[in-house]
């Protein structure tokens, strides 16, 4: 996992042009960011102002991420990657979606969020676009 | 409402939800399980419940670390082979539902707050 190459905000211009056009279209978004499995950090985000620092929210579901796994893993007693995550707090909504790799995405909304079908169909629509130029920019650093 | 009847309460919703393998209910600040029932022939009970106990401790440890995001009140969990939803209905309880795959997420969303009220009237009348 921890081979994968490392996207920074500098070679990630592309994917946070993404990220803004993906925004638009979820009038309830307050952050949306590329984060890392094991790392806290994000690797590249976007806010709609309301919140100024990702980290609290990359470095949350990454916890719950790695919970998750372990608890799957062992209840089906082999290794296994989650691929869809959601966490709904009483203030926000939070949807991770495996991408690429040990790549992931956010998507963070405020709750409540009346209709879920909504931003699962967002990332349902854009997670393809995002793989390929994720994997594209990520493998061109291999 | 008596245990025996809280149990077939659940257990009679558990069986009506199709596509839902397994429904456990812990009492959230002690990670005791008190409602568990399962299809899985390959794992015991105890060993299914000691898997969940541990993820909700880790939600219990998540939401005291991160206060300004207000509590949990679900988390749900596809992967390949299996989707887990857990879910707050009460403030001491949590409900733990899986699925084989990862259609039944819908399923077990919208049925669970039904076994809040089963557990509401079950605290009422104790």
């Amino acid at each position: 996992m921890n081979d994968d190459p490392e996207l920074t905000m500098s070679n990630t211009a592309a994917i946070q042009r993404l990220l803004t056009d993906m925004a638009k279209e979820s009038p309830r978004c307050v952050l949306l960011c590329i984060y890392r499995e094991g790392k806290e950090t994000p690797s590249s985000y976007i806010t709609t102002g309301i919140l100024s620092d990702p980290v609290p929210f990359s470095s949350f579901i990454c916890k719950i991420l790695s919970a998750a796994e372990e608890v799957i893993s062992a209840r089906l007693g082999k290794a296994e990657q989650i691929k869809h995550l959601m966490v709904e707090t009483e203030r926000f909504t939070m949807i991770s979606r495996r991408l690429w790799k040990s790549y992931y995405v956010l998507l963070v909304l405020r709750s409540p969020v009346e209709c879920l079908g909504m931003p699962i169909e967002l990332l349902d629509r854009w997670e393809g676009t995002l793989r390929e130029n994720l994997a594209n920019i990520a493998g061109g650093l291999d | 409402m008596r245990i025996r009847e809280f149990k077939t309460a659940v257990e009679n919703f558990r069986v009506g939800v199709p596509g839902l393998v397994g429904l456990f209910i812990f009492d959230r600040h002690r990670s005791l399980l008190l409602y568990g029932g399962s299809d899985d022939i390959a794992s015991s009970l105890g060993e299914i419940s000691f898997c969940y106990a541990r993820l909700a401790r880790s939600l219990e440890k998540a939401n005291a670390c991160r206060k300004d995001m207000g509590a949990i009140k679900r988390i749900d969990i596809v992967a390949k082979r299996m989707t887990v939803s857990a879910s707050l209905i009460s403030d001491e309880h949590i409900v733990i539902g899986e699925c084989v795959g990862q259609k039944g997420l819908g399923v077990l969303v919208h049925g669970i707050p039904f076994l809040g009220k089963i557990m509401r009237r079950f605290k009422d009348e104790r």
